[in-house]
């Protein structure tokens, strides 16, 4: 009171009091009051300055994925097309290609890091623009009913829909197109080069879309294997399956073969190693079979965490009863990688036990993948028990099948064979 | 009881019947549309101005005057405006529950993404009294709507000898709860930024990895918030986050009040 007193007059030196204290020294404000208020005060103010930065002048950086909000490049990249499969809501768009169905304000990037929201318009990312090229043997697919001893010319783009833990090729597929280096290949483009390899060695029989994620590159598959079929060549598509069924008949109308991995027989696993759900990978499966691709399906064993007997007996019984006894199922062994090292690699008598399982649910092609020269990677006639089919690897040693059926009893053996 | 029925029952119905359309909507595939709208700028900056303007008006309180003239219109407008924002997470969430785990999640709801202004500012606005639970809260509201349906009076303590047992129950409840939560906030947060195959992985635990319906939680919320009709305010005053901090801080504010030499609470 003195100071404000002092004030009035004139006498006084220095700032004066702030308000609140003044009110206080007035007895406005109990000092319960005041420390309230400050409090709120103090906040308000904080709350403001975050608000500003964060939802102003970042708006929603960290919205979605926070990886992938507004992180799409401002325009389309150079082959970029718009995408398939999406619908148009309002400012936003929805894709409707895989199951995440992601919800994409303008530029943002989808969860496969390939689907991006520019100027309204859902394009890919991924179209023409391959990281990696390799001429590979179809074995090393694994297709062992597809053209064998034959090779494809194969190609993949950065990206992908799923998170495996152990995925292989981590450093392809967990990164956008535009992060690793790339080659500009549209689609005419690549079924000439296809094409042209094939004309330097026969052997050459198929374009392959596979290492990371061809859901990740859709249209350009898409577009790649009507090209290349033009030309002649066959187009198989390697992919974990988590795709809508709509596309997925659109793929199966165009190419020859589908492998699909089918990582689990178990939902939990499904979401925690891979980021997934099994339902739309089991629909998938069920959707190919009826298609007129072909299928197979391949499960990686990974030793404590889908190994249980019990559940391999159920996809056995599953695949038996959903998709017929003659659909291919590999089970492969399992390596440490990306952010599963912690795990040895699976025991080969777990992988021979599936196998074993899986005959006994009544399968009749089951393999052994990923452990070179064991004698469950030969293919042998259902009924005769014939070895038809001898293979090293990778190499196939000895093959007598004729006219797709076996030489030996006449059992039509189901595959592409020619 | 006497104050619900006579000032916000028109409020209250209005709180009840936004919790069932947009119920509806969020379960139905309009949900999109929703989604749309609240993620709007004009959406997100009415939430910010109504909210801020709380804040200020606690503030300022002679400056704002205004804002204290027409309480049931007031009323209406928080708990119409925010009531998406807090609704949708009990309808659909990545979650299998709901509300905690917004900042690791992989695609957020409006709440999610509204949840680091949300909840900051709710708790200082229930500074003042607990603004925010009975003016803004629309969940606040929807339970409310249920306490004033009923005509007889409701299960109370007061009196009986109970009334300090269940008060210290009640208080260990929310101090175990805000625990917890705190727990799971550091923990998700932990588990996200760390994928690792480990037992108990609170991450993989709740995600449920796909945006959908979840009707245990459906229930559980109604029948909680229905529960009101029984205990005002059952789930606000004991397992809300918001109403439980308020809560807290209220008692604590009671006990640390000083006595005068004559025994009596100093203001």
């Amino acid at each position: 009171m003195a100071r404000k007193r002092s004030k009035k007059s004139g006498e006084g030196k220095g700032e004066p009091l702030p308000k609140g204290i003044r009110a206080i020294l007035r007895k406005d404000i109990s000092r319960r009051e005041f420390i309230k208020k400050s409090i709120v005060g103090a906040g308000t103010l904080a709350l403001g300055v975050y608000s500003i930065d964060h939802y102003i002048l970042n708006r929603g950086r960290d919205l979605f994925s926070g990886i992938f909000n507004r992180d799409a490049p401002s325009t389309p990249p150079l082959f970029s097309r718009e995408a398939e499969f999406y619908v148009k809501k309002g400012n936003m768009v929805q894709c409707k290609l895989c199951p995440f169905e992601c919800i994409l304000g303008e530029g943002d990037r989808g969860h496969c890091r390939t689907r991006a929201n520019i100027n309204g318009k859902l394009y890919t990312l991924a179209y023409g623009n391959p990281c990696t090229i390799h001429i590979d043997p179809i074995e090393k697919k694994p297709l062992f009913h597809f053209l064998p001893k034959t090779k494809a010319f194969s190609l993949a783009v950065g990206g992908c829909n799923l998170r495996c833990m152990y995925c292989q090729n981590w450093e392809i597929s967990q990164v956008k197109p535009e992060s690793v280096e790339e080659y500009e290949l549209p689609p005419e483009r690549l079924a000439e080069a296809a094409s042209q390899t094939h004309q330097k060695d026969n052997s050459i029989k198929t374009i392959a879309y596979t290492y990371s994620e061809p859901v990740a590159f859709y249209e350009y598959v898409l577009d790649s294997a009507r090209a290349s079929s033009n030309r002649g060549l066959k187009n198989v598509i390697i992919t974990s399956g988590y795709i809508n069924k709509k596309p997925l008949l659109k793929w199966a109308g165009v190419v020859d073969a589908i492998k699909i991995d089918l990582k689990g027989f178990n939902e939990k696993f499904y979401r925690k190693i891979n980021g997934a759900e099994l339902e739309g990978v089991l629909r998938s499966i069920k959707t190919v079979a009826k298609s007129r691709a072909f299928l197979e399906v391949v499960n990686l064993v990974v030793p404590t965490l889908n190994d249980n007997y019990d559940e391999l007996r159920q996809m056995a019984s599953w695949l038996r009863h959903n998709i017929g006894k003659d659909t291919p199922l590999h089970f492969s062994r399992f390596y440490p990688n990306y952010r599963l090292r912690n795990l040895p690699p699976t025991p080969i008598n777990t992988l021979r036990k599936a196998r074993e399982i899986a005959l006994d649910e009544g399968l009749h092609y089951v393999y052994i993948g990923n452990v070179p020269h064991d004698t469950y990677e030969n293919t042998y006639c259902p009924k005769c028990k014939a070895l038809l089919i001898e293979r090293i690897g990778y190499f196939v040693k000895k093959n007598v099948i004729k006219n797709g059926r076996c030489p030996y009893c006449g059992t039509k053996i189901n595959g592409v064979w020619s | 009881m006497k104050r619900l029925r006579m000032e916000g029952k028109l409020v209250l119905r209005l709180a009840l019947f936004l919790y069932v359309l947009i119920g509806i909507i969020v379960v139905s595939d309009y949900y999109i549309y929703l989604y749309n709208i609240t993620f709007s700028p004009v959406y997100i900056y009415i939430v910010f101005f109504i909210v801020f303007l709380a804040l200020l008006a606690y503030l300022f309180r002679r400056r704002f005057s205004f804002f204290f003239r027409y309480p049931l219109i007031r009323k209406a407008v928080y708990v119409t405006v925010l009531a998406p924002v807090l609704i949708t997470p009990l309808f659909r969430c990545w979650f299998r529950v709901p509300y905690v785990a917004c900042h690791v999640c992989p695609r957020k709801c409006i709440f999610g993404y509204m949840r680091p202004f949300i909840v900051p500012s709710a708790v200082l606005l229930n500074v003042n009294s607990r603004s925010w639970c009975y003016n803004a809260c629309s969940v606040g509201a929807v339970s409310d709507s249920f306490t004033s349906m009923r005509k007889r009076g409701y299960l109370s303590l007061r009196g009986t000898r109970s009334r300090r047992a269940v008060r210290i129950i009640g208080i260990a409840l929310a101090t175990v709860i805000i625990a917890v939560l705190t727990y799971i906030y550091f923990a998700l947060a932990h588990a996200r930024a760390n994928p690792g195959v480990s037992r108990g992985d609170i991450f993989t635990a709740l995600y449920k990895g796909s945006y959908s319906v979840n009707p245990v939680i459906i229930a559980a919320a109604t029948i909680l918030l229905a529960g009101a009709f029984f205990i005002p305010r059952l789930w606000c005053d004991n397992l809300c986050p918001i109403g439980i901090i308020a809560r807290l801080s209220l008692y604590s504010e009671r006990l640390l009040r000083r006595r005068n030499k004559d025994g009596q609470k100093k203001k």
